[in-house]
């Protein structure tokens, strides 16, 4: 909380007629991607709409849970979330497609999968949330946190742990085909549950796990690349469309714009944090050959075609068509 | 009166029974290893409606927590019925506005489901039990306004639950 | 001054003071700043809803429910008559150990709330039925409570330390010595107001005329519910919240199988209580929460704290002042909604001061457990006072004594920094 703000989106002036951006998220810490993101996002649009338009940032869940403020941007209350997007797909089953477990496997294809996919997925979340994607921010991806001797190698060595996983049931059923034992803690309870040894660990990106101290609790974190966690930048639909079109230009450009800036941003944060992870003494590991876990995890996608929408199977197939045109780096 | 107030203690009841059994099985199902994972949200959305209907109770009960020194004065000086008019006349506006917008957000979620992840229930139908409860606090305001016009007074709590 | 600060310094004092239910005057004001800034109302009743779906709420009803099987299933009656026969001649015995079981209770117990309806629904019936006065067996109730925020594991510390940064198992052993010191205190305060008040218990010849050990024997499944709640917990069996459905089926299972004292019409008195007293609080939690949410939304806390930064050079008139102003927002917020708004923007104004974060999060909490015990809207009041069946403002007077020694312990933890930092220091350094 006390490192230099480089990005002053708090400097835009007040004016008479400005129209006020609230945006809510629900991030404690002060430096993370989420609230890097916002905050260039609110800096650039300031500057487009010559100040026109000036943000409020209402962070750690000031204003609900994640959901609830999806919510509250659909009703208008709020103009800007950054969900999870397993907790948006809550609301909005077509980003189900993203949770795939092994859908992508490297930053770079998800990037490409974000840009290529979303004019697509606009108007369906549109329909189905009432918000509009403008942006993408990605935290990293998930890593296996937890408390034991031994590191997990393979699926069958998580049946000796207890395992915190999102509430989405694309990922309770990733764990149940791995052989694992999904158990449902809130995320609130989590630290302590941790601690008393209810369960031995769940998966997070690491700037969550050492941004919620997890690491006081646990000893291990184990990589692998079975999804990762993304925050899609939302504005409410109905808030967007009483902006002139100046100003709804200028929102879209700065969406654009923010998604560039934290893609640069993130992997020197995200290096940072697994120094600090290191440096608190958790050991980790990555696992090298991730073949079990991937042909495990992909064969539940049939099951869940149908969380994406009637029309499922043909969004997933979009997805793929679009990895395999990816040119590579 | 009598039936109402059985019925609302009931169905209360019931949801406080539901959410105590839900997370003892999500203990029982941790340990013996069973992948039960609709537990934490039977048990949220048991205690959401527990507490809406019991509100309600609360109502017909009369055991809300208020601050009564300074309207119990008051009334003493100017008379209990008009304060309890007044607050009767207040209530009534609130719990109508909340049971009138509670039912709006269920019709809204209708549009725009907010799927649970295990049970894959539409979390907003438990805007049906906020409505529900606030419609019978309104209804029973309006039943002291009736009471009130007619030149009765109001009846004070009853605490116990058989003792009528 | 704009229309919302009205609406918040006149209409909601006069819509409390009209003695209009609680949850109704924090949701009409609500509304009300919800109609004027335009935000829809469909949102406000929204967030009333969404204030009700926080995981740890649910220990409260449970706890209430686990306290009153085991009084109507006879557990607690066992429990009373040991403490009864070892102190029964000390005044206020059934005060003291009310605070002392809520310090052990806070070891458990992440909440303030939690802490007082577990231990209050069996020791405030227990103590009216014993002839103390209702307020005192309120008042040293709700007050209890506040050791269940400072001695760990503590909630509202855990969300104090990823918005601050710094160590949570710091900050749990930073609030160990104050919570302890805190109880000591508090059980002192209990004993003279028992003097003062007459709460001193008749002797009990029949209990008398039996030998402790016997008494103990006799209440063995009541004395194991505490080693079974600490042990599932610190063996990793469930969690705090887990606990306390865990206890109601304990009380369950030992009135039924092994009192067999627990009669259907008690079990349904057991309910109707659990019920009205859970509806009644936990109506005014979900309806705080859009109060509170509108007042964040108006950046009201926000702005307040804000005109703070640059007052006054003095680290420790700013920790006094800041203090102050927590006492009053604390008036009409609850705790973890405070600290969510409020330490983002404190934490480096009192760094900034030279102050340790790890100390100013126990000043902190101890300061915001204060406000929990004032009106209008003080949680641990609310449970107290709906518990013992009297009005929560005769317990508002009632408590004052606690509430000034909550004050000289807030001032002690400001003035003596070791008190919290010497214990997390000493373990960083065995390490
Ligand atoms: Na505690
Ligand atoms: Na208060």
């Amino acid at each position: 909380a006390q490192e230099f703000n480089p990005l002053d989106w708090r400097s835009v002036p007040e004016m008479d007629d400005q129209i006020v951006m609230k945006i809510g998220h629900s991030v404690n810490m002060e430096w993370s991607s989420h609230t890097a993101v916002l905050k260039r996002f609110a800096e650039l649009v300031g500057i487009y709409t010559h100040n026109e338009i000036r943000a409020e940032i209402f962070p750690g869940a000031q204003l609900g849970g994640e959901v609830e403020m999806i919510q509250q941007a659909r009703q208008g209350a709020l103009h800007v979330g950054l969900p999870a997007t397993n907790n948006l797909a809550a609301l909005a089953p077509s980003l189900n497609v993203f949770i795939l477990p092994y859908l992508a496997t490297s930053t770079e294809e998800v990037n490409y999968l974000q840009d290529e996919i979303t004019p697509f997925l606009v108007p369906r979340v549109i329909d189905e949330a009432g918000v509009r994607i403008v942006g993408w921010e990605n935290s990293g991806w998930r890593a296996f946190f937890y408390k034991s001797d031994d590191p997990i190698e393979a699926p069958a060595d998580l049946a000796g742990l207890k395992m915190r996983v999102p509430p989405n049931p694309i990922m309770i059923a990733s764990y149940e085909a791995w052989g694992g034992n999904p158990t449902p803690i809130a995320w609130p309870e989590l630290y302590n549950a941790l601690q008393q040894g209810v369960v031995e660990g769940g998966d997070n990106p690491v700037t969550d796990v050492i941004g919620m101290k997890f690491n006081e609790v646990i000893n291990r974190m184990t990589t692998f690349h079975y999804t990762i966690l993304t925050h899609p930048i939302v504005v409410s639909e109905v808030w967007f469309q009483g902006l002139s079109e100046e100003h709804q230009a200028a929102i879209l450009r700065a969406g654009e714009e923010a998604t560039d800036y934290i893609r640069w941003w993130q992997p020197l944060d995200e290096a940072k944090w697994w120094d600090k992870a290191r440096e608190a003494g958790v050991i980790i590991t990555a696992i090298e050959d991730e073949t079990e876990w991937l042909e495990k995890a992909r064969a539940i996608w049939p099951d869940y075609y149908e969380t994406i929408g009637t029309d499922g199977e043909a969004v997933v197939q979009r997805a793929l068509d679009i990895l395999a045109a990816y040119p590579g780096e | 009166m009598k039936f109402l107030r059985y019925v609302l203690f009931g169905l209360a009841a019931t949801g406080l029974a539901l959410m105590v059994s839900a997370l003892f099985l999500q203990v029982v199902s941790r340990e013996l290893r069973w992948a039960v994972d609709w537990t934490e949200e039977l048990g949220r959305f048991s205690f959401i409606t527990m507490v809406f209907l019991a509100a309600a109770y609360g109502t017909l009960t009369k055991s809300h927590l208020r601050v009564s020194v300074f309207s119990d004065f008051i009334g003493r000086k100017i008379g209990v019925r008009k304060i309890d008019f007044l607050h009767t006349a207040i209530l009534l506006g609130f719990a109508a506005t909340m049971a009138y917008f509670s039912w709006y957000n269920f019709v809204d979620g209708l549009r725009y489901p907010n799927t649970s992840a295990a049970l894959r229930f539409n979390q907003n139908h438990l805007f049906i039990g906020m409505s529900l409860g606030f419609a019978i606090i309104f209804a029973l305001h309006l039943r002291d306004l009736v009471v009130l016009l007619r030149g009765g007074e109001l009846d004070i709590s009853t605490k116990e639950l058989g003792d009528e | 001054m704009n229309d919302v600060y009205v609406i918040l310094l006149v209409l909601f004092p006069i819509l409390l003071f009209l003695g209009l239910p609680i949850y109704a005057a924090l949701g009409i004001t609500g509304l009300a700043v919800s109609y004027l800034t335009d935000a829809p109302l469909i949102f406000a009743t929204q967030n009333v809803l969404n204030g009700l779906d926080k995981f740890a709420l649910l220990a409260i009803p449970s706890f209430i429910l686990a306290g009153n099987i085991m009084q109507k299933g006879g557990i607690t009656e066992d429990i009373i008559s040991i403490f009864r026969h070892a102190f029964g001649h000390i005044p206020g015995s059934l005060g003291i150990v009310t605070i002392f079981s809520c310090m052990f209770f806070a070891a458990i117990s992440g909440s303030g709330p939690g802490t007082v309806a577990a231990i209050g629904a069996i020791m405030i019936p227990s103590m009216i039925k014993a002839g103390y006065s209702p307020e005192y067996a309120a008042s040293v109730s709700a007050t209890g409570g506040t050791l269940g925020v400072m001695i760990p594991p503590s909630n509202p510390l855990i969300i104090y330390g990823i918005i601050a940064n710094v160590s949570i198992a710091d900050l749990f052993a930073a609030g160990m010595l104050p919570g302890l010191f805190t109880a000591f205190l508090l059980a002192g305060v209990a004993y003279v107001l028992a003097i003062r008040s007459g709460a001193v218990i008749e002797i009990d010849h029949s209990i008398e005329r039996q030998s402790i050990w016997c008494l103990i024997w006799k209440a063995k499944f009541a004395l194991f519910l505490p080693i079974f709640i600490l042990g599932g917990i610190y063996s990793g069996i469930f969690t705090p919240v887990e606990a306390s459905v865990c206890a109601v089926v304990y009380a369950l299972v030992v009135s039924v199988v092994v009192y067999r004292q627990l009669t259907l019409p008690g079990l349904r008195a057991a309910f109707e209580n659990a019920v009205r007293l859970g509806g009644a609080l936990m109506i005014i939690v979900a309806c705080s929460t859009l109060f509170a949410t509108v007042i964040t939304l108006e950046r009201i806390p926000q702005d307040v704290v804000e005109s703070f930064s640059g007052i006054t050079e003095s680290a420790t008139l700013i920790l006094l002042l800041i203090c102050l102003m927590l006492i009053i927002i604390g008036t009409f917020m609850e705790t973890i909604s405070a600290i969510i708004i409020l330490a983002p923007i404190l934490v480096p104004l009192v760094v900034s001061y030279g102050i340790d974060p790890v100390h100013f999060g126990i000043i902190l909490i101890v300061t915001i457990e204060i406000a929990f015990l004032t009106p209008p809207l003080g949680v641990n009041l609310f449970v107290a006072s709906q518990i013992a069946n009297i009005k929560f403002e005769r317990v508002a007077v009632a408590i004052l004594p606690y509430v000034a020694t909550l004050i000289m312990v807030m001032l002690i933890v400001i003035f003596f920094p070791q008190l919290s930092l010497w214990l997390p220091e000493t373990l960083r350094s065995l390490r």
